[in-house]
């Protein structure tokens, strides 16, 4: 299936109010997008770049029916990428008839890069590659520069390739670096998906220009010279015959939505609709929760010398109390007290945070809990975010002076995070742990709607399941997890995918669709996992069960991460056999092993690289790479791509496995804290080659929430 | 399995929606349940202003602050929940907080777009000495993505006369400032109305440029 929304499917909704919630202030200064979904006039790109971070979306139709879907993301200010799902009608010849043609989809890539930024002597200047994987339907590639004239006047000017260089086309001038540059072969269609950088900057190019104008703060108005003669629409007789200028305006409706339409050539007529939203912009600020508890002073030592004594170590009858009243707070707290260790001027305190999207948000209302409840003599704090799998990562130990200093010092938080010590949680003594009554075991269940979506097939561009979950979760002692759920679906059209697979390889994900057709109750997984720590910066996973919708077995993982380190490295391997289609206890014959090492660099700045290789679940050997833009508010966007030892040929359509990955936090949608994130898989076709399994609690993004950067990167949140 | 019982499925599921075993954690569907039925019905929300009354003032047993957001014209009530030093954190019915410093608003808490932190020396100094030019303020705002970024303005603290303020009945002769401050992507103006004790009564001070200005009246002392 190419593109699957997992978990209880909140996403539709939480995206459709957060469509309403971005109506503040948040967003600003959002660039007036072209019909393929970047900054730039009508069809023509400009060389502007959207704000750092933006995310648009850019829904276009045309008056013939034809009409694309844009997904543009600004992943550095210079950088930008898009995702692009686009349909015509009556183009695709039908097989095996005469003149018959059929509405075509087709998914495309673009990227941009501003070579030069504006200033006040010179343009901004931009290259991209429009459409450059895949069937190169729209394929383009342009350099373009732009200058802002008195705040109001946009002038365009570029020299365009491919489909921008098809109206009014000389010669190519890279001729005189190379003669090959003035032919653009033909393209190789083969199975879609290959890069064809052969293509790039080849044959004739042509000038293309405009100009567009802020009539206020709303509208504004645009005019271009189109150097895009619509050849293959024409040749199908989709368009008729346009000429070169198109004329349009953008309307901004409110922030974060704007509309458009345009006069195509003088003959057809379009319509555009973007929406922006931007991670580092939630609607609601930092957060709409309650304050935190306030710290708690202590009385002076001078003045009240009893209440310092320590005389009260290992007196059960102070103690109970004092955990008793700091599981109390923390409870209130969304926070779950697990286990403790009092000290005469030392405290240890392991909890499970179950309300937080910042782990650090968690550790400061921990220790604002902790100074209401603590004995005077203790000084020194050191608290243990414990994950929902029972993993232990870095202990924070904290000064309990220095908290009462700098609960409200204007930089409190620089100096507290200076202050904080961060230690491996391996490294801690737990003999003396004392798990309280209720920590273990552990049953959680819930019921509720749950949402499976498919986008951007070859045949739909949107499938959805909607059906209700029953799941739960046993955790008999730390760290040992039973978890499963079961579905009914009661309304959807995921089922009527029945595009013919042809796979040449053991059919390990084409069998998708047969999944998906299950009418009965299913059980989507059912594990016994067992999380460890086996010593120091390691730790480890073991999964039995059904592991997933389409496998059941084995999986085992081990992950090497020091408490300082941007780098990991992790090792997994598992044994599957296929599941039944109908996703019960059965099992069928198809049979599996795969095996990865994986590396991880967060590079700083919010980047982050995964390297995955080693043996697919077809059986097919590779390598995965994985690069991910993520914000410290758990806002995330990776895209990634698998190259085995399987051609293009074996491989199908898509030619190899690729896609971009959405994390999505609730809190951002909504302002109220949550632990609950969102992940978007945009997979245009997923195949049998490069396929792996799709597991629940992989370690790495668990360990890293737990773990500096990750853990130091949004201490922001420490006194919220 | 018929529509009609596929969606009388569907209703059951919405309406079970929120069952979990953990009630003291919203899930999902609680926030969203929260937030549209909040849009349908909304609840029937009191402004502080409509049922303060003196008697009422007179009998409360700690100090009281009426804060009114300017911007969304609402008025609530606070009350001091901890000091620290000379830091009073201050809480709303809702849990929302605000955090003042010599009588200063040098945070707010559950606001949303809040002020996180506030350096306000030079013009807790600007107001006892009657006034001062080129006051530094920084403002500390937590940012979307958990990053505190800091704005500094420079003010001037201009006194503008005495004042006879009525609040509630009760009397205060006050002397008005006014704190005009141009930096860091803003101008705004700030107003305290200081008592002869130095008392800062009533103010009208920014949060962000998003949520606007609360005005503060200390109601109870």
């Amino acid at each position: 299936m190419p593109l699957t929304i997992g978990g209880t499917g909140t996403f539709a909704r939480a995206l459709a109010l957060a469509a309403g919630l971005t109506a503040g202030p948040a967003l600003a200064q959002t660039l007036s997008n072209n019909s393929y979904g970047v900054p730039g006039l009508i069809d023509m790109p400009s060389a502007q770049m959207q704000p750092n971070g933006e995310l648009t979306t850019t829904l276009q139709v045309l008056s013939n029916a034809s009409g694309r879907v844009q997904l543009a993301f600004q992943l550095t200010p210079r950088l930008q990428g898009v995702f692009r799902y686009g349909t015509i009608p009556n183009f695709l010849p039908v097989a095996g008839t005469v003149n018959s043609f059929e509405r075509t989809f087709d998914r495309s890539f673009d990227v941009r890069y501003q070579l030069l930024t504006e200033n006040i002597w010179r343009p901004a200047v931009t290259i991209g590659l429009q459409d450059f994987g895949g069937t190169s339907l729209f394929g383009a590639e342009y350099v373009v520069a732009t200058k802002t004239f008195r705040d109001r006047w946009t002038v365009t000017g570029g020299i365009g390739w491919g489909r921008l260089g098809t109206r009014g086309n000389f010669t190519n001038p890279l001729g005189i670096i190379d003669s090959e540059f003035e032919v653009r072969p033909a393209l190789d269609f083969g199975v879609g998906g290959d890069f064809e950088p052969d293509q790039w900057f080849q044959g004739d190019a042509a000038f293309f220009g405009g100009v567009q104008y802020q009539f206020n703060d709303r509208l504004v108005l645009k005019a271009e010279y189109s150097s895009d003669l619509y050849v293959e629409e024409q040749d199908q007789g989709v368009v008729g015959e346009l000429n070169a200028f198109n004329f349009g305006f953008d309307y901004e409706v409110r922030t974060g939505l704007s509309v458009g339409a345009y006069l195509l050539g003088g003959r057809e007529v379009g319509a555009t609709v973007t929406f922006a939203l931007n991670p580092k912009r939630p609607a609601n600020g930092s957060g709409l929760e309650e304050a935190p508890l306030p710290i708690t002073l202590r009385p002076a030592r001078a003045t009240q010398p009893d209440l310092w004594t320590e005389a009260w170590v290992g007196n059960g009858s102070v103690e109970r109390p004092v955990t008793d009243a700091l599981a109390v707070l923390l409870d209130d707290a969304g926070l779950k007290l697990i286990a403790y260790n009092l000290d005469g001027d030392t405290a240890e305190v392991r909890f499970r945070n179950l309300r937080y999207g910042s782990t650090s948000q968690a550790i400061g209302r921990a220790a604002r809990a902790m100074t209401a409840t603590m004995p005077a003599s203790v000084e020194t704090f050191v608290l243990v975010p414990i994950s929902q799998n029972g993993l232990t990562g870095t202990a924070v130990v904290l000064r309990r002076s220095d908290l009462e200093a700098l609960e409200f010092d204007p930089t409190g938080t620089q100096q507290i995070e200076a202050l904080a010590g961060l230690v491996d949680a391996a490294t801690l003594n737990d003999e003396d742990l004392i798990y309280r009554d209720d920590a273990f075991p552990r049953f959680d269940w819930s019921i509720g709607p749950y949402t499976a979506i498919t986008t951007f097939d070859p045949d739909n561009p949107l499938r959805i399941d909607l059906g209700v979950e029953v799941a739960s979760r046993y955790e008999p002692i730390r760290g040992l997890v039973f978890r499963g759920a079961v579905r009914q679906r009661l309304i959807g059209n995921r089922d009527e995918f029945d595009r013919e697979a042809g796979s040449l390889l053991t059919p390990v994900r084409t069998d998708s669709p047969e999944f998906a057709n299950t009418a009965g109750p299913f059980i989507p997984s059912l594990t016994a996992s067992y999380f460890f720590r086996p010593g120091k910066s390691l730790y480890a996973r073991g999964s039995f069960g059904y592991l997933e919708t389409q496998f059941a077995g084995v999986s085992a993982e081990v992950l090497w991460k020091p408490t300082y380190s941007r780098l990991a490295i992790g090792a997994e391997v598992s044994r599957v056999v296929q599941r039944s289609f109908d996703m019960d206890f059965n099992l069928q014959t198809l049979d599996a092993t795969t095996a990865f090492v994986s590396g991880y660099l967060d590079h700083g700045n919010g980047f982050i690289s995964q390297l995955d290789v080693g043996q697919y679940l077809a059986g097919d050997r590779g390598a995965t790479f994985t690069l991910t833009r993520e914000f410290d508010n758990g806002w995330a966007i990776g895209a990634f791509a698998t190259l085995t030892n399987v051609s293009s040929e074996e491989f199908g359509e898509g030619a190899f496995d690729r896609g971009i990955r959405l994390t999505i936090p609730l809190s951002w949608v909504t302002g109220r804290p949550s632990r609950r994130r969102q992940v978007l898989l945009i997979q245009p076709i997923q195949r049998d080659g490069g396929a792996r399994l799709n597991l629940n609690d992989r370690l790495f993004p668990m360990v890293r929430d737990q773990t500096p950067p990750d853990l130091t990167d949004e201490w922001g949140r420490f006194w919220r | 399995m018929n529509i009609m019982r596929r969606l009388m499925g569907l209703g059951l599921a919405a309406a079970v929606a929120a069952c979990s075993s953990t009630p003291n954690v919203e899930t999902p569907f609680d926030i969203l349940a929260g937030t549209v039925g909040g849009v349908v019905n909304p609840p029937e929300t009191v402004d502080a202003r409509d049922v303060l009354t003196p008697e009422l003032i007179a009998s409360s047993p700690t100090s009281a602050l009426l804060a009114v957001s300017q911007q969304l014209d609402v008025g609530y009530t606070l009350i001091p929940q901890a000091i620290n030093g000379n830091t009073v954190q201050w809480i709303d019915p809702s849990g929302g907080g605000l955090i003042r410093r010599d009588g200063l608003l040098v945070g707010t808490r559950g606001l949303g777009f809040d002020l996180f932190t506030a350096d306000l020396a030079d013009l807790s100094r600007a107001l006892r000495a009657g006034g001062a030019r080129d006051a530094r303020r920084v403002e500390r705002i937590l940012e979307g993505d958990n990053q505190i970024r800091a704005f500094t303005y420079y003010c001037d603290v201009v006194p503008m006369g005495p004042q006879l303020l009525n609040i509630y009945g009760r009397q205060d002769t006050t002397m008005l400032f006014e704190e005009r401050c141009a930096g860091d992507e803003a101008a705004f103006t700030n107003r305290y109305w200081l008592r002869q004790d130095g008392l800062i009564v009533r103010s009208v001070e920014r949060v962000s440029a998003e949520y606007g200005a609360l005005e503060l009246t200390l109601i109870a002392q």
